[in-house]
């Protein structure tokens, strides 16, 4: 199979079929829009997701994920658009008739019914074979690890079996695609992290395509192949976790995931694929790697850099281009790291995030410390938009 | 204590006899002289019950129209409960209003009313003519029909607002759960949606049963004499035989019949609070 594609498309890697452009999509969400009276919750949605992924849909609250996630379920159609599973118009077929499980936020796990019984209802409505359902439930239950359960009833499971039960009766349908609604939110966070990886396993062990809604960015980048990121009913960026992370396409994914300082500003030049800019907020040039066809002088942008990527030098760097001298107005210690807020005399609010690589029991850099902060070309990203 | 003393005064009342005196039954200590207090217990009463069909007809008669009554009730009521329960908010309240309004008529009136209805010249009769669908009235008052028209009628809110409490509380997202894994909107309902309102569907069930069975302004006012029910019975018994105590013991009989289903009530209750 392997080399077929990579006839097809020699640089392509197997795991990233999105770059492929005659790789079809497993599901495709055409121009969906989803309006409640006059609340626009998804606006001209446009999103492809391949086989085997785990898709993270990652947002705020109100963002409009699950209601995309409902949609692909079928608990509700589109006021506009359609929805593709496996080449299939599902836009509008009921959710009995669609070849995708949902996982509930609420586990909804049928308070009447034991464990066995909860898993083995989807088989029982498709009309499997008494024998068979037997078998398929058990084998889910040891995939969650749950075999000695399979007596009791909902409410006499802790919250981290309940979920596996609510997996298991999903999975046992052997669906299409999983749909997983804020799966870990319910946990406490050891068992969370625990869990994540749990998930992550299962994922890999059936083969089938998860797609996750989250509110938790690390949760996203930890689990998924891509995230989208939305907000206000609108996806603004879908990448890999580290260009989600690393090149984030717009000011709201940018501030959304992770940290960042961003310093407004206008372009003022270019050189050795350099922008320059300058900025009000800062006395110094400001300098960004780019690759694209550079921008008119005067366009307005944004220059970002994330906290770990700003170096804390002991000399003062005067009036060297991506440097500027600060004065520290807050800080956390986390063990790993410490988390500053460094303050300009122009009065702009820079992170910086330093590991703390040795043993001291003393801070080397404490609080109303003068400090002189620099970063690389690379380092920094151009925003537009 | 206050519903325990007169229970045991009509309890008292069933074992006397009864006697030509003002209260009519003998006491039941009576002083011999000085040292010696007797008590005399009449089970005479419960055997009289028991040899005279009269009374078994009529509690069995009661107990026949009070099932039908609230299977019909639970037939009618639960998908009024139901309809409730999934109306907008909006609508939820003015519903339910509706379905508590006959409460601020007095019940005496309201199932009088229905006389004025079913009559020969009744209101009902006097439509179907008009619009041809009968020739000639049909009879409609005094008769079971009338009965059961009376008990459902007066007797449906007390379904539905127990219902309506269940059905309101159940997770909308059990039956989302459910069609998600194949079940059709009828399967949802069967396998989901009816088995969670058990606990209402027996609440329901036996705030229109129990007082169904002794229910004697319907029947006097809607019913014949052919087919007597039991409250009829106990009032015959006390205000035109002035016989207190068959009159108690029909009571008490009465209420034999009625602890058996409130003690299953009960304890279906305990063990739903146990899995809960």
């Amino acid at each position: 199979m392997d080399v077929v594609r990579n006839t097809a498309d020699p640089d392509i890697p197997s795991d990233q079929p999105w770059l492929s452009s005659s790789e079809t999509p497993f599901i495709e969400i055409r121009n969906v829009s989803k309006q409640f009276g006059s609340f626009v919750a998804l606006q001209n949605v446009n999103l492809k997701i391949y086989k085997g992924e785990l898709f993270s849909l990652l947002g705020g609250s109100g963002c409009g994920k699950t209601t995309l996630l409902r949609l692909i379920a079928g608990f509700m159609m589109p006021t506009q658009g359609s929805i593709i599973i496996d080449g299939q118009d599902m836009t509008n077929v009921p959710p009995h008739l669609r070849p995708v499980n949902m996982m509930f936020q609420s586990y909804a796990l049928f308070p009447h019914m034991n464990v066995f019984n909860n898993i083995a209802y989807g088989l029982k409505k498709e009309g499997v074979a008494k024998a068979e359902i037997k078998e398929r439930v058990e084998d889910a239950l040891n995939l969650v690890q749950l075999r000695p359960y399979a007596t009791r009833k909902p409410h006499q499971l802790s919250g981290g079996q309940r979920q596996r039960v609510a997996l298991a009766r999903a999975l046992v349908k052997r669906p299409k695609a999983l749909l997983l609604d804020e799966p870990l939110a319910a946990l406490d966070k050891k068992l969370r992290e625990h869990t994540q990886y749990e998930l992550m396993n299962i994922q890999h062990k059936v083969g089938i395509t998860f797609i996750v809604v989250t509110h938790d960015q690390e949760e996203a980048m930890t689990l998924s192949t891509r995230i989208a990121v939305m907000d206000q009913g609108q996806v603004y960026q879908v990448g890999r976790p580290t260009e989600i992370y690393e090149y984030p396409n717009c000011r709201f994914t940018a501030d959304f995931i992770g940290t960042m300082t961003i310093f407004e500003g206008r372009v003022s030049g270019f050189s050795n694929s350099q922008m320059h800019v300058q900025s009000p907020e800062l006395s110094n040039e400001l300098l960004v790697k780019y690759m694209g066809a550079p921008l008119p002088v005067g366009t307005s942008v944004g220059v970002a850099i994330r906290p770990e990527k700003i170096v804390i030098s002991p000399q003062n760097l005067h009036d060297r281009p991506n440097s500027v001298n600060a004065k520290v107005r807050d800080l956390g210690y986390f063990g790993g790291v410490t988390s500053y807020r460094m303050v300009t005399d122009s009065g702009k609010l820079i992170s910086v995030n330093l590991t703390n690589v040795g043993r001291d029991i003393n801070l080397k850099i404490d609080w109303d410390a003068e400090v002189h902060l620099s970063w690389s070309a690379d380092a920094a990203i151009l925003l537009t938009e | 204590m206050f519903f325990l003393i007169p229970f045991l005064i009509v309890l008292k009342i069933s074992l006397a006899d009864s006697a030509l005196a003002r209260p009519p039954f003998t006491p039941l200590l009576t002083w011999i002289d000085a040292q010696h207090l007797s008590l005399t217990i009449t089970i005479g009463n419960y055997q009289y019950l028991w040899q005279n069909s009269l009374y078994i007809r009529a509690y069995l008669n009661s107990l026949m129209i009070a099932s039908i009554s609230t299977v019909l009730c639970l037939l009618i009521g639960y998908p009024m409960a139901f309809a409730i329960a999934r109306a907008r908010t909006e609508w939820r309240n003015i519903m339910l209003l509706m379905v508590m309004l006959p409460f601020w008529t007095p019940f005496l009136l309201r199932v009088y009313a229905w006389t004025g209805l079913l009559d020969q010249n009744g209101l009902i009769n006097r439509f179907l003519e008009w619009a041809h669908v009968i020739s000639s009235p049909l009879t409609m008052l005094y008769t079971p029909f009338a009965v059961y028209l009376g008990i459902i009628y007066s007797y449906l809110p007390f379904m539905v607002l127990p219902l309506y409490a269940t059905l309101e509380r159940l997770d909308a997202t059990l039956d989302d759960a459910a069609s998600d894994l194949g079940a059709r909107p009828r399967s949802v309902f069967f396998d989901i949606t009816l088995p969670l309102s058990m606990p209402g569907i027996i609440a329901g069930s036996l705030l229109v049963f129990i007082p169904a069975v002794g229910e004697f302004v319907i029947p006097d006012l809607l019913g014949s004499d052919s087919n007597v029910m039991i409250g009829r019975v106990l009032y015959d018994e006390f205000f035109s035989n002035r016989d207190w105590p068959t009159a108690s013991a029909v009571a008490i009989a009465l209420l034999v019949a009625l602890v058996v289903p409130i003690i299953l009530f009960q304890y279906y209750q305990g063990k739903q609070l146990e899995s809960s």
